[in-house]
């Protein structure tokens, strides 16, 4: 009943103010004005009373009171919306995570608010950062927002761009508190994400350290080609990242090292005593709050979102942003050729049952391993009888997945592997 | 313990009912006592007396004490009174109050910081992990020689001075534990040697002069040495 | 003043009004802190006064450990502290550390100084400290930081009774009396010595000033009729080096009137000399014909003058003079009693006068004979003050958290070291009756029915508690038409 008295109180004005009385809005007025009850009736509650006045013939003993009250409510609730105090927004430490920012809310503001400017003491900087240093405070050197936003833009940029062309990105922060943020930015971006130590030989020895990693085969939309690629699989190398977001560069040059002997471009936060050619794209700022990895984290996150969409609006459309890696295409081909050689020797078998013995030769071409396989029944083969393996332009996104005993089932759709190892 | 109205004077004074009344109560309170029992027996039936007649008490007293005689006689009553105290009853309160305060005391050995007027004081720094902060030996942060202007070649003969930059066994005491700086550590060493050498102060020990001051401050042999040469 | 405002990029002028670019650079810690030169010390004792801003932030951002420095500050200590206040010295270090600690020592000291409704006033001199006159220290004729130019050239001319150059509290020079040895070696030869010939200048000035007004006197007794205006001044350039010497000389034999002018010259702090050998009553061995223009003024010369502003910024009320309420009792005379703790008992290993700490301020009991001094006073029949204030002799351990004691507070200043002193009264017990009442520490119609219930009332109240009295000076109920004639009635 308070927000009866509060429209006793303030209703009345509010409601005058309306031009044209609506029905259920008369219908309110005069059950909240205290002179239309005249004498007060003991009962005499106004709703009660109108329902009774709109429905004398209504025979129902019990009227709905709750809908009428409800209505009644909800109809105060909008005609007093604008009366009284604004609540604003405050801010929260969770708005990173419940409503990431994307590339296009990036401003000095937002950069200075969550501390990407606080450099490091300014005794233990590393002159290569001269060109993104403002100044010196409180003994600290201080970060250019300019340049921060700047950077972050180009890097932002260049997740985007991977992300439409189907590259793999792979997300490290591997500091404590840098989880959530890491794998914020991989939902987004569809990608990959590390939270704890990198396995030394990842990249450059992937064949120890990986052997036997469970990869997949999707198309351009994304979806499972089937087990048609299943033996390219077993031969298939553990595969590269396409580009490598790392949040503390510091403590992972070794990944960086990798990184880059194996061509893969890197981003990576810049703070100013760290060396800032052991990334592709260094994003100058503060590595050491939180709150500027997470907005950092969720500005590229956002990027990579937007190239996956892109992507997935063009592949509708039939344009495909990718090309099929050459092993596969070397694999696919390998596959039609014995699709032939094998539809001709059941020719010539059947030939033979029916007119003589066929030839050897062709059998010897064969390769021993695939024997026991039968390769006809893949469905690209079978769809009809032409080779659509071009048509189809069959994806090999094959995901690598570092980290499979943390990683949540939603980080990506594509993840459908097995764990590797048996914990 | 609880004040004392001396005996004699009680008598002799123009007290009030009331006044006697309150003396009895009190010795009712320490030890039942001959004398005044039937002082107590006849005041009992007089009304409670009103705050301001007790407040007048100091003013009484101080009337009666003014005589030349009745000083002598209250001189005499405090000599009685003490030995009053002399009685088993009052020899167990003593030992009692010692007792009490050797408990102080141990307590107040456990609060070692000395507050100053004007010094602030937080939860913090009353408790147990401060006291021991202040309770511990540290080295002098400060250059005593720098702050006080001193000129420590010229002061080679005053042993006080030598004393305080040696050892109890002669040597000279390090940096860490004077907290001078280099230069003028060098000086002080100077100083000393300087003086050991004129023979103006013992090279084994410290000077005489001090010894006997500080006699009741030496030592055991056989106490441990700290860190600082603090005796622990 | 748009010339002189740089235009500066975006990112610079949102810099510029960071939170971090405001943080004011720590002040320097308290002078003269001999602590340091001593063995005892402690480093996480809390400091006379604070250096450093208290930073603060919101409960949600707390426990996350977002502070707004440059990384989360550890969440185990810091969202366990009953206030977010926290201190920051360092916001990086070479070590990779933010350097802080909390600061509701200090923040806290300050809310509590606020509660005591506290002003501060001028120092009074030791002999008036009986029956003290308060000034605030925001009065008009006290509270200026530095001489005018006009004040200034009147300093110069023979000394006025209301001359205000005595009565600031801030002086480019030092005091000498607090300085130690070192300290007055330094100063001489750095910042002394090196303004000689300014020193002489200034000299030459001051003669040509009493030369000028020489020879007016002598003009003016000589022939009236000559009006002084027409007369030249003598100019400091017309003094010659024998002038000087000779004046020179005179001074050296007027250790005072050289003093003054050092003093005036230097702009030193005002210096007590009360004990020295210009003491008022030795000053006619010197120039027995010569007026002398002391400083004794001056409330700061006996103690230095503070440091900062003597008001410290802890409270900015000119006068105590306003009566508190009490819903009961109506109007009192006296302001409410302040808890205090015993600090450090009297008898303890070292016997020394007892401390009180006064809401975090360590105060010295008052300096005459009250209910606090250790005196047995010559009438017996009162209550001894050995036994009054329980704890206050010996260190009570039964007393849970200390032994406490309900203080007045007569009024507070800084001194020049920084320090508040509170300069306490004494106990008032009705006052702190009507307290304890107030915070439930003692009930007055329990006791008054205690008191009447048992037949032999007692002497003395134990623990250094007044009885009740309904007759004093505090309101009762029928006198505030509460209506009733006893207690029983509300």
């Amino acid at each position: 009943m308070i927000i009866r008295e509060f429209g006793v109180r303030h209703g009345r004005k509010v409601l005058a103010a309306a031009a044209p009385l609506r029905r259920g809005q008369q219908q309110c007025l005069r059950a909240l004005s205290t002179e239309t009850s005249g004498t007060p009736v003991a009962t005499a509650d106004p709703a009660v009373e109108a329902a009774l006045q709109t429905n004398p013939e209504n025979p129902s003993p019990v009227p709905s009171l709750f809908a009428r009250d409800w209505e009644t409510a909800q109809q105060l609730r909008r005609n007093l919306m604008p009366v009284g105090t604004k609540v604003e927004h405050r801010y929260s430490p969770n708005d990173v995570f419940r409503n990431p920012p994307g590339p296009k809310d990036v401003t000095l503001e937002l950069l200075m608010a969550s501390q990407a400017h606080m450099g490091h003491h300014a005794s233990v900087w590393n002159p290569a950062n001269a060109r993104y240093i403002f100044g010196i405070r409180e003994g600290i050197h201080i970060i250019s927002l300019e340049q921060t936003a700047a950077h972050l833009r180009r890097a932002a940029r260049v997740v985007e761009e991977v992300a439409y062309h189907g590259g793999l990105i792979l997300f490290v922060g591997t500091r404590p508190g840098q989880t959530q943020i890491v794998t914020q930015a991989a939902r987004l971006a569809k990608a990959c994400h590390l939270f704890t130590k990198w396995t030394p030989g990842t990249i450059t020895n992937s064949d120890k350290i990986l052997p036997g990693i469970p990869v997949e085969i999707v198309d351009e939309l994304d979806r499972p080609v089937g087990p048609a690629f299943n033996q390219h699989l077993m031969d298939r190398r553990a595969l590269v990242p396409d580009l490598v977001v790392c949040l503390n560069p510091l403590e992972n040059f070794t990944m960086l090292r990798e990184c880059s002997q194996a061509n893969v471009p890197t981003i990576g936060i810049i703070d100013t005593n760290t060396e800032p050619t052991w990334v592709t794209y260094a994003i100058p700022a503060n590595d050491d709050s939180l709150r500027c990895l997470a907005v950092i984290g969720s500005v590229l996150g956002r990027a990579g979102e937007q190239g996956q969409k892109r992507r997935m609006e063009d592949a509708k459309n039939g344009k495909v942003t990718w090309e099929t890696p050459s092993e596969i295409k070397q694999f696919m081909e390998i596959q039609q050729k014995r699709a032939r050689w094998s539809k001709r020797a059941a020719e010539e078998e059947a030939a033979a049952t029916s007119g003589g013995g066929g030839p050897n030769g062709q059998s010897s071409t064969t390769p021993p391993k695939s024997s026991d396989r039968s390769y006809g029944r893949t469905p690209s083969t079978n769809r009809d009888g032409t080779p659509i393996f071009h048509a189809d332009e069959a994806l090999a996104e094959l995901q690598m997945e570092v980290d499979l005993v943390n990683a949540e089932e939603d980080v990506s759709p594509q993840l459908r592997n097995t764990p590797r190892r048996g914990d | 313990m609880p004040p004392r109205i001396p005996f004699l004077s009680a008598f002799k004074q123009p007290a009030t009912s009331s006044f006697f009344r309150s003396q009895a109560c009190q010795f009712s309170q320490q030890a039942p006592l001959q004398a005044s029992t039937s002082h107590s027996r006849s005041a009992a039936m007089s009304p409670p007396p009103p705050a301001s007649s007790m407040l007048n008490l100091d003013s009484s007293s101080k009337r009666g004490g003014q005589d030349a005689t009745e000083g002598v006689s209250s001189i005499f009553d405090d000599f009685r009174s003490k030995r009053r105290t002399q009685t088993p009853d009052g020899e167990r309160k003593v030992v009692g109050e010692l007792r009490g305060k050797n408990i102080s005391e141990d307590y107040m050995r456990q609060m070692p910081r000395r507050w100053r007027e004007g010094d602030l004081y937080a939860p913090h720094d009353l408790s147990e992990v401060e006291a021991a902060k202040w309770r511990k030996m540290t080295s002098v942060q400060r250059d005593l020689v720098d702050l006080l202007g001193l000129r420590p070649l010229d002061m080679y003969a005053n042993f006080s001075v030598v004393s305080e930059y040696m050892t109890p066994h002669g040597r000279i005491r390090k940096r860490m534990q004077t907290g001078l700086t280099p230069k003028n550590q060098r000086k002080i060493a100077k100083m000393v040697r300087r003086s050991v050498a004129l023979g103006i102060h013992p090279s084994v020990h410290r000077h005489p002069e001090l010894l006997m001051r500080s006699g009741h401050m030496t030592p055991q042999q056989t106490q441990a040495v700290g860190k600082f040469g603090n005796f622990i | 003043m748009a010339s002189t405002q740089r235009a500066v990029s975006p990112g610079a002028a949102l810099l510029r009004s960071s939170r971090l670019f405001s943080m004011p650079s720590p002040i320097a810690p308290p002078p003269g802190y001999m602590s340091q030169a001593t063995k005892h010390k402690s480093e996480t004792a809390t400091a006379a006064f604070p250096t450093h801003l208290t930073v603060t932030t919101p409960s949600a951002s707390r426990m996350v450990g977002d502070w707004g420095f440059k990384r989360p500050l550890p969440l185990k200590t810091t969202t366990k502290s009953t206030f977010p206040l926290v201190r920051v010295k360092k916001v990086d270090s070479i070590e990779h550390v933010t350097d802080f600690q909390s600061a509701s020592d200090h923040t806290i000291t300050l809310e509590k100084f606020r509660e005591m409704n506290m002003s501060f006033s001028v120092p009074v001199p030791k002999e008036m400290m009986l029956n003290p006159t308060l000034i605030s220290v925001f009065e008009d004729g006290r509270d200026f930081t530095t001489p005018a130019p006009s004040n200034l050239k009147g300093a110069m001319g023979p000394r006025s009774d209301g001359d205000p150059l005595k009565l600031r509290w801030k002086f480019r020079g030092p005091w000498l009396a607090g300085m130690t040895d070192g300290e007055f070696d330094r100063y001489i030869s750095k910042s002394v010595r090196a303004r000689r010939s300014e020193f002489r200048q200034f000299l030459r000035e001051r003669l040509a000033a009493q030369k000028t007004a020489d020879r007016n006197s002598s003009i003016a007794e000589q022939d009236l009729n000559t009006p002084q205006t027409a007369i030249p001044a003598v100019k400091a350039e017309e003094i010659t080096e024998e002038d000087l010497l000779e004046y020179t000389r005179g001074l050296r034999g007027d250790r005072h009137e050289l003093f003054n002018l050092v003093s005036k010259f230097l702009d030193l702090a005002p210096v007590s000399n009360a004990d020295s050998a210009l003491a008022p009553g030795m000053l006619g061995h010197y120039m027995p014909d010569k007026k002398y223009d002391l400083y004794r003024d001056s409330p700061y010369a006996a103690d230095g003058p503070p440091i900062t502003h003597p008001s410290a910024g802890l409270s900015y009320l000119r006068t105590q003079n306003f009566m508190e309420n009490h819903p009961l009792y109506g109007p009192q005379q006296k302001h409410a009693s302040i808890k205090a703790r015993i600090v450090t008992p009297r008898f303890g290993v070292t016997n020394q006068n007892p401390k009180i700490g006064v809401n975090g301020f360590i105060a010295n009991i008052p300096a005459v004979e009250t209910s606090f001094s250790n005196r047995r006073r010559n009438d017996s029949s009162a209550v001894s003050s050995r036994d009054a204030i329980p704890g206050l002799n010996d260190f009570d351990p039964s007393q849970l958290g200390g032994s406490k004691v309900y203080v007045q507070v007569q009024t507070a200043n800084v001194d020049a070291t920084g320090k508040v002193q509170l300069r306490l009264l004494d106990r008032d017990p009705e006052t702190d009756i009507v307290q304890k009442e107030t915070v439930g520490e003692f009930d007055t119609f329990a006791h008054a029915v205690k008191e009447a219930s048992q037949p032999t009332p007692k002497f003395q109240v134990p623990s250094g508690e007044r009885k009740y009295m309904p007759n004093r000076k505090f309101g009762s109920a029928p006198n505030y038409g509460l209506g009733g004639s006893s207690l029983r009635d509300f």
